[in-house]
């Protein structure tokens, strides 16, 4: 179990839980962020404050700090 | 679609939060009488602004009996799914119009209408709104289930449908494609520094000495010298002659000369949006708009700010919360618009050399000004969660349209107010109450002297100076507009003054639009506020730019120091008295108000349609 600020670029994972307010919980999860969903990290970027991940439905941009929220099952590489 | 059905030109676009607030209009299509235009939203529930306005429209039109449409993109269906649970759960009976459904075959998906009907439990309907069958095809399918549900009232079947965590029955979703390789190439360290360049290729190309741009001014600017010319030689009257050939023709043919620019400038802004280079940019930007406290999402309200400070500041309705909001709006106040251009060519021309170079520096200058007044906003920083949109070359016929539609927008206002201020302002500066005079003892003359001591200290003491920077609030162009018109021989500044004078215009307070737009968005005190303080730094900045340049080094950092000092207490009284939102009831009130949760509308819906 890791969580996404930790992953490394290239790698897929599943998402097992989200420690976020709801609001923001909600918001991840219009965006195909939430529990079950696979996930792939893109992109880091300017320092690795900015996160690129790609979702089964798209692409979605967030910050380190949400990024460390967000626990993951690990996946085969890509 | 909404354009579709009313004949307007509203502004769409990839960026989530274009569409900020409710636009309404009579349909010209038969069959539907009004149409209005919700913010693009998927959840009644994240708390965002756009999402509170959207649902008290929808209480509205349930109480009307209206028919809600939810307009699904065909290739992300799952998305717009909880929404639609949302809406039927509040009770309105949603028509699902299903659009680009050619691009989901494309891509190996298909739609299967009647079971996917079924199985949402709302009728579904493919539509192309780019296209005049498809849309009136739609509306006629509207009418038929209007009259089918009419019948169908006392239909007490449970609208609901259990989530799948299979697929969605009736629905092949697109194959997904390798393209995130390309993403990682696309979106590496260099698109950034690769933005930049672009911008300053652009900036080239638009404003460089015998540049595309430049020589298109010129062209303009003989023709209506020309035109000048002709009318005063066939004009009896002097005071005519003044006013047609000076303040007419001249001042209004000197704005109309930088519509070649202009245009060129807003067709890379258009580029930018459409391709989907906008939501890209707001991510590789996040990082450093988080050190002024704002998120990437600011990044396209800044952007749109360089066009046009108004559309920037109605566009930060789609920013996270009010606090953003105030933060994006100090910011976009000193971000110069495309209508300082005008003024800052005009005034650099007869002063430097390079014009392209000058216009840069006082560009940097907005620029670095608006940031700084964005970090000097207290509060907590922004968060940043944002879908990036796909890459897509936009279709060219439709960039043109938008142009056009600019371009007639531009011509209308300058040929509607500025003209009017223009001219007005040149027979004022004609006429006293004795009959036809000298400028300097005009009526104009005498209103501009009242308050031109306050340019005294940049070395200016023509009081047509103070005139024509005045003139800027009404429109930006204006200042151009008169300085062409009250100084037909041109300005005659000092270098120190020009410097300063020009600082100034950089640094003052954007048009009365603008200001308005953001008294809709912030409340008035706080916009009025904003506009007052910047004046003042406008002022200070000018007056240390001339000391600085006339008295040398030392004295001029010793009145930098001054000037700053004065602009910083400033600034920590107007922030302070800004945020100081003590009674949650005023807040409460002031939320509303802003947020059109009142009746009081305004003109949140008419600034978001500037452009």
């Amino acid at each position: 179990m890791t969580t996404l600020s930790e992953l490394k670029t290239g790698e897929k994972a599943k998402i097992v839980s989200v420690f976020l307010p709801p609001q923001t919980t909600e918001r991840l999860r219009i965006l195909g962020m939430s529990r079950g969903k696979e996930i792939v990290l893109l992109k880091r970027t300017f320092f690795s404050r900015t996160y690129l991940v790609s979702t089964s439905d798209g692409r979605v941009g967030l910050r380190k700090k949400t990024a460390e929220k967000i626990v993951l099952e690990g996946l085969n590489e890509n | 679609m909404y354009n579709a059905l009313t004949g307007r030109h509203n502004r769409t676009g990839n960026f989530h939060g274009v569409t900020a607030a409710v636009s309404s209009a009579n349909s010209r299509v038969r069959g539907i009488n009004k149409v209005s235009d919700l913010p693009g939203l998927y959840s009644l529930k994240s708390g965002k602004i756009e999402e509170k306005i959207a649902a008290e429209e929808l209480r509205r039109a349930k109480n009307s009996g209206a028919i809600t449409v939810q307009i699904v993109n065909a290739l992300q269906l799952s998305r717009s799914l909880p929404l639609l649970r949302e809406l039927q759960s509040f009770g309105v009976r949603p028509v699902v119009a299903i659009t680009q459904e050619e691009r989901l075959k494309k891509r190996g998906g298909n739609i299967d209408l009647p079971r996917l009907s079924a199985y949402l439990g709302a009728p579904c309907v493919c539509v192309n709104a780019l296209s005049k069958n498809s849309v009136s095809e739609f509306v006629k399918k509207l009418n038929e289930l209007r009259v089918s549900s009419q019948k169908s009232a006392d239909d007490k079947k449970s609208m609901f449908f259990s989530s799948s965590q299979g697929g969605i029955p009736g629905y092949e979703p697109p194959r997904q494609n390798k393209k995130d390789v390309g993403a990682s190439a696309l979106f590496s360290s260099w698109l950034l520094p690769v933005f930049f360049a672009l911008t300053a290729g652009v900036f080239y190309i638009t404003f460089g000495k015998n540049s595309v741009g430049a020589l298109a001014k010129n062209g303009i600017e003989s023709l209506f010298s020309y035109f000048a010319r002709a009318a005063g030689e066939r004009l009896q009257s002097p005071f005519l002659r003044n006013v047609i050939c000076g303040g007419v023709l001249r001042g209004v043919g000197s704005v109309l000369s930088f519509l070649p620019q202009i245009m060129l400038l807003y067709l890379f802004s258009e580029l930018l949006e459409e391709s989907g280079a906008m939501s890209a940019l707001s991510y590789a930007t996040d990082g450093l708009f988080s050190l002024i406290g704002l998120s990437g999402r600011a990044a396209f309200c800044i952007f749109l700010g360089y066009g046009c400070t108004a559309a920037g500041i109605a566009s930060t309705a789609a920013l996270e919360n009010p606090r953003a909001q105030r933060r994006a709006a100090a910011c976009l106040y000193f971000i110069p618009c495309s209508a300082k251009l005008p003024v800052y060519l005009t005034l650099l021309s007869s002063l430097v050399k390079n014009a392209f170079l000058g216009a840069l520096v006082l560009y940097v200058l907005g620029t670095g000004a608006g940031l700084a007044a964005a970090a000097l906003c207290g509060g907590k920083e922004e968060d940043f969660i944002m879908e990036i949109a796909d890459f897509s070359l936009p279709s060219p016929l439709f960039i043109l349209k938008k142009l056009l539609f600019r371009i007639k927008g531009f011509i209308i206002k300058v040929s509607g107010s500025v003209t009017l201020f223009t001219v007005t302002a040149y027979a004022l500066a004609s006429v006293n109450f004795r009959g036809a005079c000298a400028a300097e003892e005009s009526i104009l003359a005498r209103i501009s002297k009242a308050y031109s001591f306050l340019f005294y200290p940049m070395g200016v003491k023509d009081w047509r100076a103070a005139f024509a920077a005045a003139g800027g609030f009404v429109a930006k162009e204006n200042v151009s507009g008169l300085i062409s018109a009250l100084y037909p021989e041109g300005v005659g500044f000092s270098r120190a003054s020009a410097a300063a004078y020009l600082t100034f215009i950089a640094l003052i307070p954007p048009c009365i639009t603008a200001v308005s737009a953001a008294a809709k968005e912030l409340g008035a005190g706080c916009a009025w506020k904003y506009a007052a303080l910047q004046t003042a730094v406008a002022f200070l900045a000018a007056y240390t730019v001339y000391f600085l340049l006339k008295g040398g080094v030392a004295t001029g950092i010793c009145l930098s120091l001054l000037a700053a000092a004065f602009a910083a207490a400033f600034a920590a009284l107007a922030v302070s008295t800004a945020n100081k939102r003590k009674n949650p009831k005023k807040r409460k009130q002031a939320f509303q108000i802003r947020n059109g949760l009142t009746k009081n509308r305004g003109n949140a819906g008419k600034a978001a349609r500037f452009t």
